[in-house]
């Protein structure tokens, strides 16, 4: 399928603080994405256009933006499933250094804030090795923390969580997602109490509004509202 | 606008570690807990915990674990895998470690691998093994070690540059000691000088220098090229591993991107463009299983024949198997070819070999120390020799794990009562004036244009398989290139200009390019997956030896130490519980 | 290993988070039944002060108001709490913002208590404050501000919304049925909150002024305030019905996840049907 595909792409930073959009249009070939389409422009037309990538297959999570208004991963949407104009902006509530790159720092931080290190019986990685635990079929561990961790941290639910916009402090469901596969998971040897902490206070578990935007953007299939729900009801067995 | 006059802001640490994959991660986290007061930093080209190929690895980790399997065992097919090429006690502490690593990933960063029905740890079939011992979580075991390596990264006190990428090592007057890199901040466009005790350079390697490639996208062969211009050995450069099924993707960039082993290993057929599944005509045995050199051959060849797909590849059929047993199987890979118009459980796929992993590299000794110098540790893919001729499968994110922690733990010890050495300043000014070259340039070739050039005339000229007057035109390409390398340019702002690391991109990956097709054309044989048509034959006699290459010494060789094992030594006796192959 | 998983601890959000439950589920029933007495069995312009009497003899009906006021006020203010403390960045300002919503909420359970108490001894014909009518213009402009807040609101969202599909620009989280459900649920508490501390202060008039308190009833049926009658009855609804989706979905987890939209579909069926009646009646009731 031959056809033109017009990329609406806001614009910013770069020596200058304004905000605009520009329009860059592009020939659409076979099975294009929409971080395919970027190179096209970057490459061909603009290479002042500033945007992130590595993998290209969806496993790193570093395209995450705002495809005609709906956070995903710019290397999984392919260009004919969009209309003639799609509109790319930067993720939400993160500070946008240019263009479509957002700085990732606040998301780690509050990620780090939920203690997400997995703490075995000595941690460190020079001390003794124990053996790895043995996890039957039907264990909880096997179906309940095996969707949750698939988490690639790309950000796309952070940015669409409303209260993450409008609750600066609050840790995101990227964090309380991966708090609650830690508290879920009993190789977990000391069980961080900052972690309970952090998860309990006003800014964890509790400010979340049960919006459900994280599930609907989610590129890994993964449920920050279900882990959140599940740590609320300490059903941590279900 | 002389370098001279412009100072270069500079830190010091004991730890530089460049690149955070696997490699990079270890280290850091061994060298961190051996001594917590070392003052260990994280460099790399885009996001650390995200980017690089360790996150990419859909198979798994080969490891002994089962009482049935022996680490000899291990040794043995690694060897056979690397057509004896290995260095071998290089090999001998991978698979030795390996098992310890797994344990300790496991244990201490909470990795979640997969389990059997009985609740241990599970461990599948991969091509050119005698055991089913490739641990894995799902299809997408890389995610999971990096996520989890990143985690403990985290909580530690770790110094971090993401998104910074290494110039070039910089070494003292005596130039065999390593003070330390020089480091680009691609968001801010400023050069900063990095001084170590000890650098480790981890950066991944990776053969994007083809028109097909699975790599991440920032991989250029960085590693390669700024050891090259170091100074150091490298070794087997030739040896570049295409795997055989990769994505064919249209006009995407996905094009390349690995469909995994375990596809082969469960059973999956490879048909060409009249539906005949050839390798029983290339290898009757094994057919599907043989190793990745032979059955990317293999493709390839049908290709050349005329008997391809329409896209220009072979077909992966794993319909046979059963739509459930697929979805439920290899999830990640059933959904990125459905997004791009195929159905894995019920079709065939097309495919093509792609680049994908580079067994050359520096020489190190088994703590990761490289030979000649001081100061400087390499591990994971940028080194060379641990897997000789052929990577096994599942021996790749072995590998980069269990020679990070190597390397970690020595350079802790290194640290102990090493002062840091004074970098050298005309190496700072020469790296820099380099580096910031095209920046100040208008016109000539496209950055873009000059990459896309190179990736195809490495895959006619220094392909899958090779010839001496092609080598030799490809030499002749990249000679012309690099020509056109000095005079691109990509005038413009320092902050985040993709086109100027682009054009650093280009000029490491021509280099590397460069040193495979010399290598390849050096070698008079054909071994592992370095094959030459007019030199079919594997010649014990006369090649038995690594291809060595070492700025102003031309291309040598090294005979390889056969310090445990022989080609032709009797086989081990059959596994208690293989795979039939 | 661990013996078992490691639980969050309890916390003041937690403690709140209940009580929003717990309350919001009582309140279901209350207001729904005080809401029907108000607009379904009677017309709105029907609840003078001898309608307020009638009411107000029976024993029973005070003690009910009595847990409606209570469990209104706190519940609602709990819910702008959990509003306000979100803008709040640090402890301090949060601590702060705590006693005042305390205190107001102190302020008007006491004052609730005292016209339920004067309620029980009065003959509602003539009252201390009967001369105070300028109460009741207050309260009119009050009511009239909060409309007028409200239509600006809806047109003011109609608008942006209207030019965004129609030059094309993306929806962005308002293309999620879950973002609309979340602020359609602040807003009808804001709303009902707002009309709550109107309403407080004019039930309270019943008992000290009932001629005010007639005046102040008959200022409401201003046509000008006729749909924000409509959009009070359906605010109530909403939040109810939408609390108990919440409530709903919070139990079930995982298992109501495809069942989302269908969900908040329904919410709004049935706000729909449920307000019907409570217009005819109003309709009917209008000159």
């Amino acid at each position: 399928m031959q056809r033109t595909v017009t990329l609406r792409i806001a614009r910013s930073g770069g020596g200058t603080s304004q905000r605009s959009t520009r329009d860059y249009t592009i020939e659409a070939r076979s099975k294009m994405s929409v971080l395919d389409a970027l190179f096209t422009v970057m490459e061909e037309q603009d290479p002042s256009l500033a945007f992130r990538y590595s993998c290209r297959a969806g496993m790193c999570g570093s395209c995450a933006m705002r495809i005609d208004g709906r956070e995903s991963l710019a290397c999984r949407e392919r260009l004919e499933r969009h209309g003639a104009t799609i509109t790319l902006e930067p993720l939400r509530s993160l500070p946008v250094i240019r263009d479509l790159l957002v700085d990732m720092t606040p998301f780690f931080e509050k990620y780090t804030a939920a203690e997400p290190a997995f703490t075995g019986a000595d941690p460190s990685m020079v001390a003794k090795v124990d053996e790895p635990a043995v996890v039957p079929p039907g264990d909880h561990l096997r179906d309940v923390v095996n969707t949750e961790i698939d988490c690639i941290s790309c950000g796309a639910c952070y940015s669409a969580c409303p209260v993450v916009a409008a609750n600066e402090n609050y840790l995101g469901p990227a964090a309380l997602n991966r708090a609650y596969s830690l508290a879920a998971d009993i190789r977990d040897a000391t069980g961080a109490a900052a972690r309970r902490a952090a998860v309990a206070g006003d800014d964890g578990i509790h400010a979340c509004r049960s919006t459900g935007n994280c599930v609907a953007v989610c590129p890994a299939g993964v449920t920050p509202l279900v882990a959140i729900q599940l740590l609320r009801k300490r059903a941590l067995r279900p | 606008m002389t370098a001279a006059h412009e100072a270069v802001e500079t830190f010091s640490c004991d730890v530089l570690i460049i690149g955070s994959g696997g490699a990079g991660l270890m280290a850091a986290l061994h060298a961190y807990d051996t001594n917590p007061a070392l003052n260990v930093v994280v460099v790399a080209k885009g996001l650390i915990g995200k980017s690089g190929c360790t996150r990419l690895v859909q198979g798994g980790f080969n490891a002994v674990l089962e009482a049935g399997d022996s680490i000899e065992r291990h040794f043995v097919d690694t060897l056979e895998g690397g057509a004896y090429l290995n260095d071998q006690e290089l090999a001998w502490a991978l698979v030795s470690d390996a098992p310890e690593i797994i344990r300790k990933l496991e244990t201490k960063a909470g990795v979640f691998f997969d389990r059997s029905p009985d609740g241990t740890i599970h461990q599948k079939a991969f091509a050119g093994q005698s055991f089913d011992r490739t641990v894995h979580r799902g299809d997408q075991t890389g995610i999971e070690i990096v996520s989890r390596l990143h985690d403990q990264l985290l909580v530690r006190n770790i110094g971090r540059m993401d998104e910074t990428r290494a110039i070039d090592l910089i070494p003292d007057a005596s130039g065999t000691r390593i003070a330390g890199a020089l480091l680009l901040e691609q968001r801010t466009g400023r050069f900063v000088l990095g001084r170590a005790r000890v650098t480790l350079l981890a950066t991944g390697g990776g053969p994007r220098m083809y028109t097909y490639s699975a790599p991440s996208l920032e991989k250029v062969g960085d590693g390669y090229a700024m050891a090259y211009r170091a100074g150091c050995e490298l070794i087997d450069m030739e040896m570049m591993q295409f795997h055989p099924t990769g994505i064919l993707a249209g006009a995407s960039r996905l094009s390349g991107m690995v469909l995994e082993e375990g596809l082969r290993g469960a059973g999956a057929f490879l048909l060409n463009g009249e539906g005949e599944r050839f390798m029983e005509r290339y290898d009757p045995v094994r057919k599907e299983r043989a190793t990745r050199d032979v059955v990317s051959r293999a493709g390839y060849l049908e290709i050349m024949a005329g008997r391809g797909s329409p896209q220009g590849g072979v077909f992966l059929d794993a319909s046979h198997l059963g739509a459930d047993f697929v979805a439920k199987t290899f999830p990640g890979m059933v959904r990125r070819c459905a997004e791009v118009g195929y159905d894995l459980t019920r079709e065939p796929v097309e495919v093509v070999p792609t680049a994908h992993f580079h067994m050359g590299g520096a020489r190190i000794d088994a703590d990761t120390r490289v030979h000649g110098f001081d100061g400087l540790l390499v591990a994971g893919e940028d080194a060379g020799g641990v897997h000789g001729a052929n990577r096994l499968g599942g021996n790749g994110v072995a590998e980069s794990c269990v020679f990070g922690a190597r390397a970690g733990v020595a350079a802790a010890q290194m640290c102990a009562g090493r002062e840091l050495a004074e970098p050298e300043a005309a190496a700072v000014a020469r790296a820099r004036d380099e580096a910031l070259a095209p920046l100040r340039r208008e016109g000539g070739a496209s950055p873009f244009a000059l990459r896309d050039r190179i990736q195809r005339a490495m895959w006619e000229g220094t392909g899958l398989v090779r010839q001496a007057a092609g080598l030799q035109r490809t030499l002749d390409v990249l000679e012309e290139i690099e020509e056109q390398i000095g005079a691109s340019g990509a005038l413009g702002d320092a902050r985040w200009n993709l086109a100027w690391q682009q054009a650093l991109d280009v000029r490491n990956l021509r280099v590397a390019a460069w040193l495979t097709t010399r290598a390849a054309l050096a070698r008079t044989e054909s071994r592992g997956s370095h094959a030459r048509s007019d030199h079919p034959k594997r010649d014990d006699d006369a090649w038995l030896v690594h291809t060595v290459q070492q700025r102003e010494k031309g291309v040598s060789t090294l005979p390889v130490s056969l310090t445990r094992r022989k080609p032709g030594d009797p086989p081990l006796p059959r596994a208690v519980a293989a795979v039939v192959a | 290993m661990r013996s078992g998983p490691e639980l969050p601890a309890t916390s003041r959000a937690e403690l709140v988070w209940w009580f929003l439950r717990i309350s919001g589920v009582v309140l279901v029933a209350l207001a729904g039944l005080h809401l029907y007495a108000m607009h379904y069995a009677t017309a709105p312009v029907d609840t003078g002060s001898a309608f307020v009497a009638r009411r107000w003899s029976d024993a029973g009906w005070r003690t009910f108001d009595a847990f409606l006021l209570l469990l209104a006020v706190t519940h609602g203010l709990a819910g702008l709490e959990t509003i306000v403390r979100d803008a709040l960045r640090t402890s301090r300002a949060r601590a702060v913002a705590d006693v005042a919503f305390v205190l107001l909420a102190l302020a008007a359970i006491a004052l609730g208590a005292t016209t339920l108490a004067e309620a029980a001894n009065v003959s509602f014909v003539a009252g201390p404050l009967d001369d105070a009518l300028w109460i009741a213009t207050v309260l009119h402009v009050g009511l009239t501000a909060i409309a007028t807040v409200t239509y600006v609101a809806f047109i003011a969202l109609a608008v942006v919304l209207g030019l965004r599909l129609a030059t094309g620009q993306p929806l962005g989280w308002w293309g999620f049925s879950g973002q609309w459900a979340f602020a359609l649920h602040r807003a009808t508490g804001l709303g009902v909150l707002a009309f709550l501390a109107i309403h407080l202060i004019d039930i309270a008039l019943a008992p000290f002024a009932p001629r005010v308190y007639d005046a102040t009833v008959a200022s409401y049926a201003d046509t000008y305030l006729v749909p924000m009658e409509i959009a009070l009855v359906a605010a109530v609804i909403y939040h109810g019905a939408n609390g108990i989706r919440l409530i709903v979905m919070e139990i079930a987890d995982r298992r109501m996840l495809p069942w989302r939209s269908t969900a908040f579909s329904l919410v709004v069926i049935v706000t729909l049907v449920l307000l019907a009646p409570s217009v005819v009646v109003l309709v009917r009731s209008l000159p």
